[in-house]
């Protein structure tokens, strides 16, 4: 009885108990809701909650884009050391590239602007949580504030990455004469008005709109500018840390320093003095340090066709292991006005072995330590570091040299081109590098970031290229060559615009030849004396189907010699340089050879279509070959397609 | 996934508002928050000798931005998201280990038919000083000006605002109005939740742990305020896996009198209250009928009297406070300084080649947010007597029972400010021995500025404060204890060109004499006293400068030396160097 007795009345015990409170309650809140007095915004006889009144005190302002890529890659030929994968489907092309960049621009009351870029992304591959990818930052915050003084106008910039550029020896980013073909995208390339525009823009002006980092460094720190000081006066500087020269452990120091100085003596004569200082703690106790630091001097001179460029420095560089010492360097620049019928530039430059940095606009072959191997970082800043042969206006640390660029026009076709003559100072490693110019983005994509890879392991994946080390034989027991290495460089680009049916199209041919040898030459070589030879051909041709759809075109060759200092492939028999003239019997105009014999070919087609304002689709289609006959294991085939939906807002 | 849902409605909520500037004009959305760089590097002092295994300095840093989302959809009615994107120094392109975005405060309140206020979410809750407080930490009093950047970093990091705890759930609070018998009457109902149901292994679950309360405030005339709080702290044995769950209830009676004159005021306070604490053991098997443990119950009992003169000019206060050694109560008793173990300094936590853990010193109290604690405790915390002794629970400390005084004196002028707080407590019983501790506290504060006094434009003034607690036991050698620890600041402000101060300061803390640390176990009882020799003496010494870009926005540039030396004691001394910039700057 009492066993039913529980189980009947004591749940009909708590149900009435249940019902009773909320009754109760339901009454307090209907009588506290009815007759309660008006709420007094600013004022209220006891609350224990906090209260809040209405102060905007910031506007915000979002901006960015959409950026959907779809990325179909199929590898007929692949690696040896390949798993079986041979196709991979995936959004987005590997690297670290935003899908929904959004940006938030912030301004308060008093004029201080505030910053953040978020990166939104989405694998798109399935529902799983193991897809889903967190929210994070593209680059990072900032925050700004300027204040005017009778003495001048400050701004003050907090945060990071913020862009930062100051002179070529000391802050700048990778700048050269923007020849290149333009038949791939880039994240950061804006979107036009028009498809046919950018075609167009590069025809007249030779640039592609890259974004605020063309030309930059990313720093991370207090940034202070000054203008309208006296004098003529003006001066800015950073403190903090880029992606160069860090510590293992983070919490060590690890800084960048620089500042210039700068003064305008008259609207055509302008004098700078800049000073950068690099230091990083080497061990976990801080006892030792890599350190280098930098001092120069611009002067800029204008006359009524003529401008006159030059910085020279004084660099000294040090770690634990070396002390480099006291190390020179200049950039000389004469230019001819655009104005004149054919403009011309001549560059000299003379940057020591001593003279280190890797924030300047030169490429360091010195200290391989000043790269960073901190995950997330080092890979994808590490340039190449032995002796790299490149392109014109790339200066290089340990080289001296001569080049000339000159532009003319045709009626429609428009030439530019340029030659080159560098040496090195001293002898260097017993090593090459090369960077491609052919299949250099496809490549990459391959092994993002990677060191050291390949068959042969000598492909090096950098951000959107790859460049290739080779081995010279010739060396002294501690690894240096017995020489010093002589470059040539040769670049010549031909641009060209009709209409046919009434509709623009663009041809763009784009001819560069490199080569390293062991002696001087006033040209490039592609004899058995060069070590290695790099000849390359692009042309780009782009036609406007309609207002909104462009049509675009690309094939590539690139042809890699090496010679028999250089790496030996694996392939018992040697192979000719070139089949074409092999076939043809004129033996003059090849020879056999057991060492690096690469081709490389690209062909591809694409659309550009604009969907609306500042939405558009691009879709590119490329098949592309990496062959070797010498080194056997060198051979890669296949194709890609790319189908990129951008919107701006 | 908790936190991916709350980040999904945050983007939603700002996505779904027009991307544009037409966010900014639009009434509905509107922006505030805060921006912070933070960069320090901590180093070795020189003549630190016995530390080889540690680096010889360290350096951290972040900017971070808070952005507080205020979204009205409807009039009175308010969702607000706090939206924190931090970034720490030296990552480089939003590297996984550098970049956090987080959700900080999500909440919605408003009021209903204009008469009915309610908040759902985060909330900042405080009652009476006995019932839910949030008291200040220790060396916070009298501080000087040069730590004020350290101290609104703890606060911010941690949610101290207006001594109020932060807590998670929904309130409410509505009023009326009378013409006869009383002028008004309000009504305040929370409940929160401190701590939800967590899984501890596979089979076991921890309870949730709710905090409910409310408040009836009544204006029975206009001299008279009556105050009726209540507040109880329990867990829900069903929602986890443990059946003893913990009960917390406290009341609390308050009347205040004021009266107010030309020039001056009179307030006059009695408040009263009591709690119970106890573990109920409840689902026992065999059917077996609820049971409790632990069971206490404590009262207190304060009169507060105050005199304001009408040009505020002199605020004096006096009163009598007692608590009873069995009061607990936990939204009162929690403590902002957490000396649990486990929790340990965030610079340079290990020192000497011995790789000891390095006791905080005054340096940590004052600069590392990581110490401080957010949830409240059903127990009573570990406290560190050197530090805070005779009130370490603030006015709600139980076995205590003595008088106050305060004073505050400001120069018609504003020549000079002066601070005086002093307190005569004595325990309610022994601890550990029949013999009572009596405890002395006076504190001192003086503030010249000589600008005021030469007529400069410019600021210039020096502050000075000087606080000492006396502890002292007698009875047996056993069992008595003798403790002093003193306190002294000095800081000098010079303004050197407009909004661009110099600062230096030096603070130095010694303690010494014995102690008896309490241990408790789970439920609070005490289980041991632990014998303590103390005699030590920390120091911070800086310099730096200041530099206000407007209100709410300042730069501050310090260099600190800072240190503990102890004599006759286990731990060894160190001494460290910091530099310490902070770019604040409220949106």
């Amino acid at each position: 009885m009492s066993y039913n007795f529980n189980l009947l009345f004591l749940p009909c015990l708590h149900i009435l108990y249940v019902m009773r409170r909320s009754f109760w309650f339901i009454l307090f809140m209907w009588w506290g809701s009815s007759f309660s007095q008006d709420t007094i915004i600013q004022q209220k006889p006891f609350s224990s909650n906090i209260l809040s009144f209405k102060n905007p005190s910031t506007s915000i302002a979002f901006s960015g884009y959409y950026r959907f890529l779809g990325f179909v890659r199929n590898q007929k030929e692949t690696f040896p050391n390949n798993a079986g994968k041979t196709v991979a489907i995936s959004s987005g092309d590997a690297f670290r590239e935003p899908m929904l960049l959004f940006k938030l621009n912030g301004k308060t009351k008093d004029n201080i602007t505030f910053g953040a870029d978020l990166m939104i992304n989405s694998l798109y591959k399935g529902p799983s949580s193991i897809y889903t990818r967190a929210l994070t930052l593209e680059l990072g915050l900032n925050l700004t504030t300027s204040f005017a003084t009778k003495y001048g106008t400050f701004n003050f910039k907090s945060g990071g990455v913020s862009w930062y550029r100051q002179s070529r020896l000391t802050v700048w980013g990778n700048r050269s004469f923007n020849r290149t073909s333009i038949f791939e995208r880039r994240p950061q390339t804006l979107l036009n008005k028009l498809p046919i525009n950018r075609y167009s823009n590069y025809y007249n002006s030779g640039l592609v709109d890259q974004g605020i980092r063309y030309g930059n460094r990313a720093f991370q720190g207090i940034f202070l500018q000054g203008s309208k000081l006296p004098l003529n006066f003006s001066v800015k500087g950073v403190i903090g840390k880029t992606n160069f020269n860090r510590s293992l452990l983070e919490t060590s120091d690890n800084f960048t320093g620089c500042f210039q100085l700068k003064n305008m003596l008259s609207p055509n004569l302008k004098v700078a003095y800049n000073y950068l200082s690099s230091w990083a703690d080497t061990d976990s106790l801080s006892d030792d340090k890599r350190n280098y630091f930098i001092h120069s001097f611009e002067l800029v001179k204008k006359w009524n066709k003529i401008q006159f460029e030059m910085e020279i420095g004084l660099g000294k560089y040090s770690d634990p292991n070396q002390n480099l010492g006291y190390g020179e360097a200049i950039l000389l620049n004469i230019k001819t006005a655009k104005s004149t019928k054919i403009p011309l530039n001549v560059q000299f430059y003379r940057i020591s072995p001593q003279f280190v940095n890797v924030t300047g606009n030169f490429l360091n072959t010195s200290v391989l330590e000043v790269f960073p191997n901190v995950e997330g970082i080092g890979t994808t800043v590490r340039t190449p570091f032995q002796s790299p042969i490149v392109g014109l206006g790339r200066p290089v640390n340990n080289r001296q040299g001569l080049s000339i660029n000159a532009d003319a026009s045709l009626g429609r076709l428009k030439l530019n081109g340029g030659v080159g003559i560098y040496a090195e100072i001293d002898t260097s490693y017993a090593a090459l590098s090369y960077i491609h110019n052919v299949n250099s983005q496809t490549l990459s994509r391959l092994n993002i970031f990677a060191q050291n890879w390949g068959p042969y392991n000598a492909l090096n994946s950098t951000y959107r290229g790859v460049f290739e080390n080779v081995n010279i034989s010739d060396s002294t027991a501690s690894g240096f060559a017995n020489f010093k290495k002589f470059y040539n460089t040769i670049e010549f680009q031909a641009k060209y615009n009709n209409k046919i049916f009434g509709k623009n199209y663009y041809i763009f041919s784009l001819t560069r030849l490199n080569s390293c040898q062991k002696n001087l030459k006033t040209l490039p070589q592609v004899s058995s004396q060069a070590l290695i030879s790099q000849l390359s051909e692009e042309i780009d041709f782009s036609i406007e189907l309609t207002k909104k759809s462009t049509f675009v075109l690309s094939y590539g060759v690139e042809k890699i010699l090496g010679n028999n200092s250089t790496d030996i492939g694996d392939s018992p028999e040697p192979s000719a340089t070139s089949a074409f003239f092999e076939r043809l019997g004129l033996k003059k105009l090849f020879r056999y050879t057991n060492a690096r014999n690469q081709k490389n070919t690209l062909f591809g087609f694409g659309f550009d279509y604009m969907i609306g304002p500042n939405a558009m689709i691009f879709f590119r289609h490329n098949r592309y070959r990496y062959f070797d006959p010498n080194f056997i294991e060198n051979y890669l085939k296949g194709w890609e397609t790319m189908l990129e939906l951008k919107i701006k807002f | 996934m908790k936190r991916r849902i709350q980040l999904l409605l945050v983007f939603f909520a700002i996505l779904s508002s027009e991307y544009n500037l037409q966010a900014q004009m639009n009434d509905n959305i509107w922006f505030d928050g805060l921006y912070r760089s933070y960069f320090t590097r901590d180093a070795l002092n020189n003549s630190t000798t016995d530390d080889t295994l540690s680096p010889r300095n360290t350096s951290n840093g972040y900017n971070l931005l808070d952005l507080n989302t205020h979204i009205n959809p409807i009039k009175d009615i308010e969702i607000f998201a706090q939206l924190r994107i931090r970034n720490s120094f030296g990552s480089f392109f939003g590297s996984a280990s550098g970049t956090q975005i987080n959700v900080r405060q999500l909440k919605a309140r408003g009021v209903i038919n204009n008469k009915f206020r309610f908040s759902v979410g985060d909330l900042f809750l405080k009652q009476s000083k006995f019932t839910l407080y949030n008291y200040d930490e220790e060396l916070s009093g009298f501080e000087n000006d040069m730590f004020k950047p350290y101290r609104d970093i703890i606060h911010y990091e941690n949610f101290y605002i207006e001594n109020r705890w932060r807590l998670q759930g929904i309130q409410t609070d509505f009023s009326y109005e009378f013409d006869r018998f009383i002028r008004s009457l309000s009504f305040d109902l929370f409940v929160t939740r401190p701590s939800g149901s967590t899984q501890i292994n596979e089979t076991t679950y921890s309870s949730d742990l709710l905090l409910s309360g409310g408040s009836m405030v009544s204006e029975i005339n206009k001299r008279l305020i009556v105050s009726l709080n209540y507040v109880n702290l329990f867990e829900v044995p069903s929602s986890g896996t443990n059946n003893i769950s913990v009960r917390n209830p406290v009341y609390d009676l308050s009347i205040l009198h004021h009266l107010s004159k030309d020039k001056y005021r009179i307030e006059n306070k009695i408040q009263t209250g009591f709690s119970k604490r106890f573990w109920l053991h409840s689902e026992l098997a065999n059917g077996e009928l609820d049971t409790i443990s632990n069971h206490t119950k404590g009262l207190f009992f304060e009169l507060d009297n105050k005199f304001i003169k009408g040009d505020s000019s002199l605020l004096l206060t006096f009163g009598y406070r007692y608590v009873d050694p069995n009061f607990r109560s936990a939204g009162a008793q929690t403590r902002r300084l957490d000396y649990a173990s486990g929790n340990i300094n965030t610079t340079y936590p290990i020192y000497t080649n011995m790789s000891l853990i390095r006791p905080p010193s005054a340096f940590d109290l004052v600069s590392d947010d990581q110490l401080y604690n957010q949830d409240l405790s059903s127990v009573l915390m570990v406290f560190n007597p050197i530090y805070s002794n005779i009130l370490p629970f603030g006015d709600a400390t139980p076995n205590r029972t003595g008088i106050y005084l305060k004073a505050k004196i400001n120069n018609e002028k504003n020549l000079f400010i002066s601070k005086i707080n002093s307190g005569f407590f004595k325990e309610v019983i022994g601890q550990g021995a029949s013999e009572k501790r009596n405890f002395v506290l006076i504190k001192g504060f003086f503030k010249i500025n000589f600008h005021s006094w030469l007529n400069w434009k410019k600021e210039l003034s020096v502050s000075t404060s000087s606080e000492s607690e006396f502890t002292k036991r007698d009875g047996e050698a056993v069992s008595s204890l003798n403790l002093f620890s003193h306190q002294m600041n000095t800081s000098v402000n010079a303004e050197l060109t407009k909004n661009l101060f110099i600062q230096a300061s030096y603070k130095l803390f010694n303690a010494n004499g014995n102690e008896f640390l309490t241990q408790r176990d789970d439920y609070g009882n005490i289980t041991y006293f632990a014998s303590t020799e103390i005699d030590q003496k920390d120091h911070i010494l800086s310099l730096g400068m200041l530099y206000k870009f407007r209100k709410n926005a300042y730069a501050t540039l310090n260099y600190n030396w800072w240190g503990t030396e102890f004599t006759n004691q286990p731990n060894l001394d160190y001494k460290y160097n910091r530099l310490i910039l902070i770019l604040s700057v409220e949106l």
